[in-house]
């Protein structure tokens, strides 16, 4: 099995849904992870202690950021810029360790050693999953999604 | 008791000042930034400093080096941040005057006890020993009181001022003196020690004649007799306080004019007879005396500087204290530079 995206995988166990594409980017080595695992709000309400109303307030500071960071990452691999690729990532990456989302967290460590070695080609569309994970965490983080998505 | 936390995630900033204050008296002041986060801390001071080795204005390593010039800031604690598992990159960060790391993602319990213990350790730093409290009312020369030794420093400044050898400090004789002790593994307790007592080296000099010490000719044999007494005096003044910074202002105040082939003074030491906190501010001394300006005596670059110094190692100077000097003198450059900017 190989796993080529990760797309809109962040909500819990659900295979891969973009197919691989004849000719994309190489894949993202599969190294078992599923793609994190637990539900999005479970998972974070475990980081940070069980406490909602903490997590209410989180919500929308990790949508913004996500939002900022996701779209700079995006820039620099549009631009081709190593070294802020490298930054990006490693700034979606605490984002996204932080509300519990390990597997995602991987694939943007992955994305930022890739710049850090100037490994650039194939980068964008790797990084594109990688946000569209991020920012449907952020709607899976809403607890109104999570009490409709259950 | 305020935590400054620096980190340029609003996520993982977010998380932290929110875990700070479930602390116990503790106020998290949040930056994402390290410049205002320093201004922060220059105008109320932190009792404990939280940052990202990763800050886009300047990194980790610089912060902390900066808050370690800031006064008040010598002993606060600092934990860095970071994923980093590189051995060097830790060394590094201890050397500059980290205190502890923690990992990202940074794991809530963890966090918080650490959190918890930093400001325990910080709010026992700032009481009075027992020990002295209990010995009763003290004498005068009992106390260890910021405000006692900063009244000996103000006489060591008024006696540095008689002088007219003595000119402004290109790099300050306390923290290379720490910097010294810190490069010969010396622990940190004892840098904290010579950073604050090495200032107080001439202290002996407000009880030198004007006659003496202003005398802009040669010294006859009991002048320069009368000259070297401020060692004695120094320490007279000093050993009859209990505070660890006066007791080691001291002994250096007597023993920095020692030589480590035995041709110094007062005593004559040799070697390692000599205390190590006078055989360190021997060489800060040498280094500040060629760097600064004095009367018919413009300032001798640094390099210059240390390139008089080397061949009096083993004569005049410890050899292990010398090639410290060296070894530092990057970072004391770098220092003197952050300052200035």
């Amino acid at each position: 099995m190989r796993w080529s995206t990760c797309c809109r995988s962040s909500n819990g166990g659900a295979k891969p849904s973009m197919p691989e594409r004849p000719g994309g980017p190489p894949p993202l080595p599969f190294d078992g992870t599923p793609p994190n695992a637990g539900t999005t709000r479970a998972r974070a309400l475990a980081r940070l202690g069980d406490d909602g109303s903490f997590l209410a307030r989180l919500g929308p500071v990790y949508r913004r950021s996500v939002d900022e960071q996701g779209a700079a990452l995006l820039s620099a691999t549009r631009g081709g810029d190593a070294d802020a690729v490298r930054h990006w990532a490693h700034t979606l990456k605490g984002s996204l360790m932080t509300v519990g989302a390990v597997a995602s967290a991987e694939r943007a460590g992955r994305i930022e050693r890739a710049a850090r070695a100037g490994r650039l080609a194939g980068i964008a569309a790797q990084a594109a999953c990688v946000v569209d994970e991020a920012r449907t965490i952020a709607e899976q983080l809403d607890p109104v999604t999570e009490t409709r998505d259950a | 008791m305020d935590v400054l936390i620096v980190d340029d995630n609003p996520v993982n900033l977010t998380v932290m000042e929110h875990l700070v204050g479930r602390v116990d008296g503790a106020t998290a002041r949040a930056f994402r930034l390290g410049e205002p986060g320093l201004a922060w801390c220059r105008e109320h001071g932190a009792d404990l400093v939280i940052v990202d080795y990763h800050l886009p204005d300047l990194d980790g390593l610089r912060f902390i080096e900066r808050i370690r010039t800031l006064a008040g800031h010598e002993d606060v604690p600092v934990l860095m941040i970071t994923a980093s598992t590189d051995r060097e990159v830790r060394r590094q960060a201890l050397e500059w005057g980290t205190t502890d790391f923690l990992h990202k993602p940074v794991d809530r319990a963890e966090f918080t006890a650490r959190v918890r213990n930093m400001l325990r350790l910080r709010a026992l730093s700032r009481r009075p020993d027992p020990r002295e409290a209990a010995a009763g009312p003290a004498p005068s020369a009992q106390a260890s009181d910021p405000t006692e030794i900063e009244a000996l420093l103000c006489l060591a400044r008024a006696a540095e001022r008689r002088d007219p050898a003595a000119g402004s400090h290109l790099i300050r004789p306390g923290d290379a003196a720490r910097a010294i002790a810190a490069r010969l593994g010396l622990d940190r307790e004892f840098q904290s020690l010579i950073r604050r007592a090495a200032p107080l080296l001439d202290v002996g000099k407000i009880g030198t004649p004007d006659s003496v010490l202003l005398k802009q000719t040669g010294l006859s044999a009991q002048e320069l007799e009368v000259m070297r007494q401020h060692t004695v005096v120094g320490w007279e003044m000093l050993r009859v306080y209990r505070s660890p910074v006066l007791q080691m202002a001291a002994s250096i105040a007597l023993s920095h004019h020692e030589r480590w082939d035995g041709t110094g003074y007062p005593k004559r030491l040799t070697g390692e007879a000599i205390p190590i906190e006078g055989r360190i501010v021997a060489v800060v001394d040498a280094l500040d005396a060629l760097t600064s300006v004095r009367p018919g005596k413009p300032a001798c670059p640094v390099a210059d500087a240390v390139a008089a110094i080397r061949p009096n190692t083993g004569r005049h100077f410890d050899p292990d204290c010398v090639d410290a000097l060296v070894d530092v003198l990057p970072q004391l450059e770098r220092r003197r530079e952050a300052e200035h900017a």
